[in-house]
């Protein structure tokens, strides 16, 4: 029995070893054992007892295993390759899942068998659809560029390949962006779920969009579909310009000349989106703007039904919001762009 | 407290692993089998646990310091390591090294 327990805990230590070295670590083990078995000879005790003491003296098999193995090389990807694998891998899956869920959407709008208007179980059936076909898609992408990227820093860190991360002359060195110069990560997250939602709302379902529920026997859309789907293309223009935003500042982390010219271009483009979108008298489905003035006695367009001082021509008889969200845009995306001038300008002395 | 002792725990080991070289190089000078070095170097005052140890000699082994024969004259076959040229060389200027840094750091700590 006892030599079966030293059997046993010779194989777990040598079990994982290269076939050569196990063979003599092997005998080394065993005559260390015997060694210091033999050295216990006289002590009282049974010989199972004495064993069992010699083994838990050596420490688990593990531990002893690993030292036999060392400490150098035994990772898969070590520094200094993996704070940059760390880096590649986060841009490598967030490129995926960007680049991905844009060609989902933009082939199940245009591929797909786009339901009518209102039927709301072939809707439910063609967005389940969607989204499972978009998931599996998504998980099997991701999956393997988190293989690929894996396996290329495993074989560049295993062979030892330089990274050209320490530069031969100091004043290669990068500067340091100045704080007020720097784009946080938070700020990016937001911005990709904000976008997300929207991208789903109005460019996927423009037949859902906003449901209000209760104001009718079934529910109906707060915007007039047929209006979301005439200007689909803007709205993709708007994600499209956004998530290219998103990608230069994820690239430059700090407001670069780069970074500026994509926040110009994404606000110009989100401008003309949502004054074209908001400004068709048509955008708030009737349907809507009834139900609303038999409930509240109020109309929706202008204020309350006159117009809106100030402006002219079909603006002023817009829905009051909408013309307000179509100013607060204008306003934001002014505002945004002098501050990004500045921050880049500034931080460039 | 407990963060404290594991701490000291810790340095004190990394203290001593690069000791633990010089002490089983300088002992290597005539054949000595790893239990043996186990027992003597715990008389002397430097214990060393026999799990450290054997994996230590193999590695100065593969590294060239030391070389190994199998005494299989007895009915216990026993591994004995000896320094070679090159560990006698390398353990030379590692003692030359230690002694120059005890005293730097001597005359730094004791300021």
């Amino acid at each position: 029995m006892q030599n079966n327990l030293i059997e046993r805990y010779i194989y777990a230590v040598t079990r994982h070893l290269p076939d050569k070295e196990a063979e003599e670590v092997s005998r080394e083990i065993d005559e260390l054992i015997s060694s210091m078995l033999e050295e216990r000879a006289d002590n009282p005790g049974s010989e199972d007892e004495k064993v069992r003491q010699v083994l838990t003296e050596l420490g688990s098999p593990e531990a002893l295993a690993r030292e036999y193995t060392g400490r150098a090389n035994d990772s898969l990807i070590g520094q200094p390759h993996y704070s940059l694998y760390l880096k590649v891998l986060k841009f490598v899956l967030m490129a995926i899942a960007i680049g991905i869920s844009v060609a989902m959407m933009v082939s199940a709008i245009i591929e797909g068998p786009y339901p009518g208007p209102s039927d709301t179980s072939l809707w439910i059936n063609w967005s389940v659809d969607a989204v499972v076909e978009w998931l599996t898609s998504l998980t099997s992408a991701l999956l393997s560029g988190f293989a690929w990227v894996t396996i290329i820093f495993a074989i560049l860190y295993h062979k030892g390949v330089k990274l050209d991360y320490d530069p031969d002359d100091l004043d290669d060195l990068p500067e340091v962006p100045q704080e007020k110069a720097r784009i946080g990560r938070g700020e990016l997250i937001g911005e990709a779920i904000f976008t997300t939602l929207f991208a789903i709302l109005f460019i996927v379902m423009p037949y859902i969009n906003i449901p209000i529920i209760g104001m009718d026997a079934k529910p109906i859309s707060l915007f007039t579909p047929e209006v979301l789907i005439g200007v689909r293309y803007l709205l993709i223009a708007s994600i499209v310009t956004v998530i290219l935003e998103m990608i230069v500042k994820f690239i430059d982390k700090r407001y670069s000349l780069r970074v500026f010219g994509a926040i110009i271009l994404t606000n110009l483009v989100s401008i003309v989106t949502v004054s074209t979108w908001l400004g068709n008298p048509e955008a708030l489905n009737p349907v809507f703007a009834e139900r609303f003035q038999e409930l509240t006695g109020l109309s929706v367009y202008g204020i309350n039904g006159q117009p809106v001082p100030g402006f002219g021509g079909h603006w002023a008889m817009l829905p009051l919001p909408f013309l307000i969200v179509i100013v607060i845009v204008v306003i934001v995306a002014i505002i945004e762009i002098i501050s990004a001038g500045v921050k880049t300008f500034s931080s460039k002395n | 407290m407990e963060d404290f002792e594991n701490t000291f725990e810790n340095v004190s080991i990394e203290l001593r692993r690069g000791l633990t070289n010089l002490v089983v190089l300088s002992q290597c000078k005539r054949p000595v089998y790893g239990y043996e070095l186990v027992k003597s170097l715990g008389e002397q005052g430097f214990p060393i646990e026999a799990n450290t140890v054997y994996p230590l000699l193999r590695r100065l082994e593969k590294q060239g310091l030391l070389s190994s024969d199998w005494d299989t004259s007895t009915d216990k076959p026993r591994k004995y390591y000896q320094i070679s040229p090159e560990g006698l060389r390398f353990y030379d200027r590692l003692r030359a090294q230690w002694y120059e840094n005890n005293k730097t750091v001597q005359e730094i700590i004791e300021e």
